[in-house]
């Protein structure tokens, strides 16, 4: 029992990570449309920066990880200015195909500039475990959740109060109307996307920092895609809940059935509710108007 | 039906050409046909072995084609269905010893099925879902070929028996493969020139629009996937007796970057641009490897394989990104304008 | 004889706003009917109810006798429905002729095999639906010259003939027609009521047509429906529905 505890502690724990990157993913097709498939390489660019800015230029953690943040905001910036903004009014495939290209530049740069093995990141973490009771929870995983929740909960506030999320809201709902009273579609579209680069980059860090760091980080996605799968493409507070979940599940899984379970079970949630609940358990019906 | 917005003008895919073109176009295949089969009585082992592969990546990237191209229907996961045709066609060969166009036919089906497997769920939703199914495609297939010790041999893989055909040996086998690439090609020519294949361009453009036609949505992107697929299971099949061996590593995401960069670079929708794109992508890495060589490895870099695999990575998606951003038709669009200039003057 | 098409107490809301209440009207066989009425009044979401685009909270649909409802759009062109779209809905990747052709989609048979294999029935159905087109379909609506031509750059009347021509492919026995007067001047007017009106005595199509504009489509059809606000506030003759009070308030009220 004890047992079970700690894992689903740890599980819920690292599900945190994918709430943040799932929040950065329903952000960007909620205001634009596309499936963003270089979500998992934004994190891994996000840790690689925070990586080089402490373990190479060793400049202390603080400015790494603005410096991770920044950067990791101003690729996704970069991105939907300098490749999307162009294209749009064509056809979502298109869109969608140049992110997984972007995803693919990504990664191999990563491995031309940091090379293919595993790098350690530089401890800034509290190593120091925590306990809740007799339930031991690893130090950095605690402070990552931490860490990770605080940003999603700011994130929430901030998409649900300010006019920004009202404006996001309101062009998900309907573009046109949305243009028809005041709201700057095209810097939403940017805006969000900032905003996925500072959530992307920030899950990439912890990510990292706890599992170490290569250029295949970007697999995380995967869960990432399970998570807004079930959580339905449009539910920012379900996202939560599938995250949570998700991490939560995976690691009994994995405790349990082993690894290869484990890394099984993304595709297996992405499929099963597509079959069984294609609009996720929190996202919303669509009518669609012809 | 949200998708359904105006399709780029580049996607014209009956093309209407003068009548001196057209000729010009019959000479042009016939003479392509005639150089392909005198080939192998000039050529090197190497440029064989080239053009051998070349050809079996035409037969994938026509498939792929009719997915992304014909029928808007994004694919990320190509190679996994190839390794699912690899697989099946290498397995019949080692427990059965049955013949190799009869195991191409049967990894072609299992790649078919193995595809509505993971097509239906998202296609019943919409268009772009299929990216998410094919991705989970790719990562939980080739989780399938790593671990699946028994029958996949894992990680060291198949080794698949040799095949001669008409005791040609290599160039024997060469010819097949241009046989079969051709078939396939005309074949893909023959669907757009029928109810199927305009009721794929139909679903990609305006989906509610093809319904009161009465076409089915649902089942016109299954076909139109399940035929990717399979393509896709003709080239494993004939892909793993030509390399003769079969592993988890030919069928990884690289790959299917690799099949996607294809159909952008040689233009999405257009059979020309299969074969371009399919010639080019495999020509270049080796171009690029040639380059490496003689210029060393960059700076910082320790060996030439340890850079060329991410910078691989780079140029398959900056083709892709590249080819959407600056020429959407590929390089069939450039033959297109090419010949807009010809038949002007 | 019954009506071709009954649409019964049919209503219909988007997110709690009514766009249909109560609505009820009939097509008989034979004839040209119209629905009219402003902007916004749910004439082309009775369209999306009977292609199947929408279920309706309540009511039925009947065509010839069977319950259309439960049906789903792909499968109501089989029993003989055909219709145009407002905005026009062709296929920009595909010529005129390619387009034309989608019309005979639900009457043709190659399937992916035969198609492959382009050899014997697939390639006959294929040239025969090409012969019936060019000589029954793109000369009566003067579209031969153009019908290797891409759709895409085509004149808006053009355009609107050409979805015509689909929709006649398919040789349907109740033609719906959304706005086929819009954006056209009154030649063209002209010349698309006279399609109309050979579609019906020639080929003894019936036709239910939308227009906003009440005296092209009074002059054409022999019976009208007046929608407002999602309900029908009159329906007979033209000349009954021209001197109806509550027509005539919608009509100044929208204006």
């Amino acid at each position: 029992m004890l047992q079970f505890l700690e894992y689903s502690m740890i599980g819920v724990a690292s599900g945190g990570i994918y709430v943040l990157a799932a929040l950065g993913f329903v952000i960007i097709y909620k205001s634009t449309n596309v499936f963003n498939f270089a979500i998992g390489e934004m994190m891994m660019i996000g840790a690689y920066l925070f990586y080089a800015a402490t373990g190479q230029l060793h400049l202390g953690w603080p400015i790494g990880i603005l410096a991770a943040l920044g950067g990791s905001m101003a690729l996704a910036a970069g991105i939907e200015r300098g490749l999307l903004q162009p294209l749009i009014g064509q056809p979502t495939i298109v869109l969608v195909m140049v992110t997984f290209g972007v995803g693919s530049i990504l990664r191999g740069l990563a491995g031309m500039i940091w090379g293919p093995d595993i790098i350690q990141m530089p401890d800034f973490l509290p190593r120091k475990p925590i306990f809740i009771g007799d339930v031991l929870i690893p130090g950095k995983l605690a402070w990552g959740f931490i860490a990770v929740g605080t940003l999603s909960l700011a994130f929430i506030l901030y998409y649900r109060l300010s006019r920004t999320g009202i404006a996001i809201r309101a062009t998900s709902a309907d573009q046109m109307t949305a243009e028809s009273v005041g709201i700057n579609v095209r810097r939403v579209s940017s805006l969000s996307w900032a905003i996925t680069g500072l959530l992307t980059g920030a899950a990439g860090i912890v990510v990292g920092s706890l599992n170490g760091l290569t250029p295949t980080l970007g697999l995380v996605a995967l869960n990432v895609l399970a998570v807004v799968m079930l959580a339905g493409m449009t539910s920012v507070g379900g996202v939560v809940v599938a995250g949570l979940f998700i991490g939560w599940f995976e690691t009994l899984i994995g405790a349990y059935l082993g690894g290869a379970w484990q890394s099984f079970m993304p595709y297996l949630v992405v499929l099963v509710m597509m079959t069984v609940k294609p609009n996720g358990l929190f996202g919303e019906q669509r009518v669609e108007r012809i | 039906m949200a998708d359904s917005i105006d399709i780029a003008a580049g996607k014209t895919t009956q093309l209407v050409p003068g009548r001196q073109w057209a000729y010009w176009q019959v000479a042009g295949w016939i003479a392509l046909i005639i150089a392909l089969v005198a080939l192998p009585a000039t050529a090197s082992g190497y440029v064989l072995f080239m053009a051998t592969l070349v050809a079996i990546n035409v037969i994938a990237t026509v498939g792929l084609n009719i997915t992304v191209g014909y029928a808007g229907l994004l694919s990320i996961g190509h190679s996994a269905f190839i390794g699912v045709g690899a697989y099946a066609s290498a397995l019949m060969a080692i427990h059965l010893g049955t013949p190799l166009l009869l195991n191409v036919m049967v990894g072609s089906a299992a790649a078919f099925l193995v595809g509505l497997v993971f097509g239906a769920p998202s296609l019943r939703i919409k268009g772009v879902f299929l990216a998410i199914a094919t991705l989970a495609a790719q990562y939980s297939l080739y989780f399938v070929f790593q671990q699946w010790t028994p029958v996949t041999g894992g990680d060291r893989g198949l080794s698949v028996p040799q095949v001669d055909i008409l005791g040609m040996g290599d160039k024997g086998f060469y010819l097949l493969v241009v046989a079969v690439a051709v078939v396939l090609c005309i074949a893909s020519r023959n669907l757009f020139r029928t109810r199927i294949g305009r009721a794929f361009i139909a679903v990609r453009e305006r989906d509610y629009a093809a319904q009161v036609l009465g076409i089915d949505v649902v089942r016109t992107k299954l076909l139109a996937f399940g035929l990717g697929a399979a393509y896709a299971g003709v080239a494993g099949g004939l892909m793993g007796a030509f390399l003769r061996i079969v592993n988890p590593d030919q069928f990884t995401l690289l790959a299917s970057v690799f099949f996607l960069a294809a159909v952008v670079v040689g233009g999405q929708a257009s059979l020309l641009g299969s074969l371009l794109g399919a010639t080019f992508m495999t020509l270049m890495p080796e171009m690029l490897r040639a380059t490496m060589e003689v210029l060393g490895p960059p700076l910082g870099a320790t060996d030439v394989a340890g850079f060329l695999s991410p910078l691989r990575e780079v140029i398959f998606g900056a083709m892709i990104v590249g080819f959407l951003y600056f020429e959407p038709r590929g390089l069939a669009g450039l033959v297109e304008r090419v010949r807009a200039l010809a038949t002007r003057s | 004889m019954p009506p071709l098409l009954t649409i019964d107490r049919v209503s219909l809301a988007f997110g709690g706003v009514n766009a249909l209440t109560d609505v009820a009207a009939s097509v008989a066989d034979g004839d040209i009917t119209a629905i009219i009425g402003p902007n916004g009044a749910g004439k082309t979401s009775l369209f999306n109810i009977t292609s199947g685009f929408y279920k309706p909270a309540s009511g039925t649909v009947m065509f010839d006798g069977k319950d259309l409802l439960p049906l789903p759009a792909h499968a109501r062109p089989k029993l003989g429905i055909a219709r145009t779209f407002q905005n026009i809905a062709l296929f920009a990747g595909l010529s005129v002729l390619e387009n034309i052709k989608l019309g005979a989609h639900a009457q043709l048979k190659a399937n992916a095999g035969t198609a492959s294999l382009y050899l014997g029935p697939a390639a006959r159905e294929e040239r025969d639906v090409t012969a019936h087109i060019e000589n029954n379909i793109l000369g009566f609506l003067n579209l031969s010259e153009i019908r290797h031509r891409a759709v895409g750059g085509l004149p808006y009347g053009v355009q609107k003939r050409i979805e015509l021509a689909r929709a006649l492919v398919m040789q349907p026995r109740l033609l719906m027609l959304d706005e086929p007067f819009a954006g056209m001047n009154a030649n063209e007017r002209l010349q698309m009521a006279t399609y109309i009106r050979r579609c019906v005595t020639e080929s003894r199509t019936t036709v239910l047509l939308i227009d906003h504009n009440m005296e092209t489509v009074l002059g054409l059809s022999s019976h009208v429906v007046v929608l407002n606000f999602g309900k029908v506030i009159a329906a007979g003759t033209p000349d009954h529905v021209r001197t109806h009070s509550g027509v005539i308030d919608a009509y100044l009220g929208a204006a």
